[in-house]
């Protein structure tokens, strides 16, 4: 799987590119939007993460340029507009998903992911790991074949370890994801420690290997043995 | 004390002061003169007298019975003791009329067909006191009118002259720095006034155009800071990967992390605040209330069960605004957050509305802040040092961008916010 990574900030693409890369994506990235047209244009992506603010250009053209060419790929933007007109500027112009900056990688892995379930293979197929079974779209979760009851937030929370399984998940990171911007991520702490409490709760009980790990002082971990 | 008061009581002062020692020398000179006048004619008619002497037969006779206005009497004296002339006032009785009346009186000493007799030649004050009276009657109201006048006048003026400069204070008193339309002055034919107005605009150039810088660079220091920021949460993800790092050092990047992180939501917020300042949320569609309220409680149903909180909603009808969607989410929110984040666990949390009014009504700790603060920046509780008190101040900003009103009382344990829909 190739990704582009379109964006002028160079220690931010060099981040993305050392946290994809160790997901096993082959990523290239490209720092101007006169090098993204060339790089679009003389090879094949899969995924193409595009800024929208490039010192040279707008990211939003290079999306027009891509849906041009027929692009079958999946586009996600990442950028610090966040107001509601440049989101659906954004996905009408033809991108699949809208990041806001600062984002944590794993919410980035978590997108990637969940773009090429959709985009590549059409939302068909499902994520096993060991004896667990998860159909993202159906959003249900089967243990040795059988259905697990989790509340919608546990769902979430699971498929989120189990697209970044073998990381280290903070519960910074954790909050972002299950509850969204405008929450102060100090007063949802705890609700991710009862979350994750609840959740290996439930798979314990269903008879699943100490996968959920802690890794103290700093969050949780999803591990395949 | 208003302008228009100030000056007609000036004027009037002043006219009442003229009028008055005006009055007192008019009187005075007016008097002299009608004196100097009676002196005259006495002296004429003692010249009279003397050229044309009368029979010595009519010493005696007091003419005052005829009631003339000149009245003669010629009394025999024993020796010319004072040659001299001598004016006086007297009172001659009036047969007529029936009573003593004022008269002047020249009276000299002299020889009539070689006897010694003093005569007197007598002249009615009547008609002159009468004159000043009358004088006196007409100046009076001549003052009276004048005074009338000026105040009429001075209001009429009043509200020529300086109808512009109210329009120009009108003006100024709608301006509000965040509209982006212009501001006009009426032009007038005063120099002054026109020369105000021409200080104001200059002013109100000045301070849109610091206005404008002030809300250009908090935009970008904002927008700016994202960046580094996204990086520094990058690298700290990346960091948290690493195998090798110790129990202390992941405290390290822990804390490195979560500031970051408050540091980003910090930002979010005050852009956000920024925003709704400067206006940039003008679209407006129509939004349900309760079917937002509904879903944001759905996306806390695991932590209003974990801490086993009883919600109770009772929408007595819909509710339905014309706002921005994206603003009266983040309000509803902010309120509902902090009524489950800072409830009891098995506490309890109502939802009302009732025609155009949303009543959140929630149990949890007394507040340790004083009530008047808690919709200012930066008010947070002591025992969360972490949050960033900014939630209710981004509520009340949207509640002042619509008009609605917000008000928050305390009864025991419980907290209630009550939102007015206008």
């Amino acid at each position: 799987m190739k990704i582009l990574i379109v964006e002028d900030e160079i220690e931010m693409s060099e981040s993305i590119v050392s946290y994809l890369k160790s997901e096993g994506y082959l990523c290239e990235h490209a720092l101007t939007y006169d090098s993204a047209i060339d790089k679009i244009s003389l090879y094949a992506y899969d995924i193409i993460l595009v800024d929208l603010n490039l010192p040279d250009g707008n990211g939003i053209q290079i999306i027009r340029k891509l849906k041009e060419s027929d692009f079958k790929g999946g586009i996600i933007i990442t950028s610090a507009r966040e107001t509601l007109n440049d989101r659906i500027l954004g996905l009408n112009s033809g991108a699949d998903d809208y990041l806001i900056k600062p984002f944590h990688l794993a919410e980035l892995n978590a997108r990637i992911k969940s773009l090429t379930r959709r985009v590549l293979f059409k939302g068909g197929n499902t994520i096993t790991l060991n004896e667990i079974k998860i159909k993202p779209d159906a959003h249900e979760v089967y243990i040795k074949g059988k259905l697990m009851d989790l509340t919608r937030k546990e769902f979430d929370l699971l498929l989120f370890l189990v697209t970044n399984k073998g990381r280290v998940l903070s519960k910074e990171s954790i909050a972002e994801h299950l509850w969204g911007d405008y929450i102060d991520s100090a007063d949802s702490f705890d609700f991710v420690y009862a979350h994750i409490k609840n959740l290996r709760k439930k798979l314990t009980n269903k008879g699943v290997g100490k996968y959920l790990q802690t890794v103290y002082g700093v969050g949780y971990k999803f591990i395949e043995n | 004390m208003k302008l228009l008061t100030k000056t007609t009581l000036f004027f009037l002062t002043i006219a009442l002061f003229v009028l008055f020692v005006g009055g007192i020398v008019f009187y005075f000179s007016f008097r002299y003169i009608m004196n100097h006048e009676v002196k005259r004619e006495l002296v004429t008619e003692m010249h009279q007298v003397i050229l044309h002497p009368p029979q010595s037969n009519i010493i005696g006779i007091d003419s005052v019975v005829f009631n003339l206005p000149v009245h003669y009497q010629i009394l025999p004296v024993k020796d010319i003791h004072n040659p001299t002339l001598d004016f006086r006032d007297t009172l001659l009785f009036d047969n007529i009329m029936g009573r003593y009346q004022p008269y002047r009186m020249l009276s000299y000493e002299t020889n009539l067909d070689g006897k010694p007799v003093r005569i007197s030649i007598s002249k009615s004050l009547l008609i002159s006191d009468e004159l000043i009276e009358y004088v006196a009657f007409v100046i009076l109201l001549l003052s009276l009118i004048l005074l009338l006048f000026i105040i009429a006048f001075n209001n009429y003026f009043f509200s020529r002259i300086w109808g512009k400069f109210f329009k120009t204070i009108d003006v100024i008193k709608d301006y509000n720095i965040s509209d982006k339309k212009e501001i006009t002055f009426p032009e007038s034919e005063i120099t002054e006034f026109n020369l105000l107005n021409q200080v104001f605009e200059k002013m109100h150039g000045r301070i849109k155009q610091d206005y404008q810088n002030l809300k250009e660079f908090i935009e970008n220091i904002s927008h700016e800071i994202q960046n580094p920021l996204a990086i520094i949460k990058s690298k700290v993800d990346l960091l948290q990967q690493n195998e090798n790092i110790d129990k202390s050092q992941a405290g390290l990047i822990q804390s490195i992390q979560s500031s970051a992180i408050r540091l980003s939501n910090l930002n979010k917020s005050l852009i956000l605040l920024s925003k709704i300042d400067n206006k940039q949320f003008s679209e407006r569609e129509e939004f349900d209330i309760v079917e937002n309220i509904n879903f944001h409680l759905n996306n806390f149903e695991d932590i209003i069960k974990s801490k086993n909180i009883s919600v109770q909603k009772i929408y007595k009808n819909p509710l339905v605004v014309w706002a921005d969607s994206n603003l009266i989410s983040i309000m509803l929110l902010n309120l509902l957050k902090n009524c489950i984040y800072h409830n009891f666990s098995s506490g309890t949390v109502e939802v009302m509305t009732e025609s155009n009014t949303l009543i959140i009504k929630n149990s949890g700790k007394k507040l340790d802040i004083n009530p008047e603060d808690l919709f200012k920046r930066f008010t947070k509780s002591s025992n969360k040092p972490d949050s960033l008190g900014l939630g209710l101040a981004i509520v009340k900003k949207i509640c002042d961008y619509y008009n609605f009103s917000i008000q928050y009382t305390c009864q025991d344990n419980f907290h209630i916010i009550t939102i007015i829909f206008k």
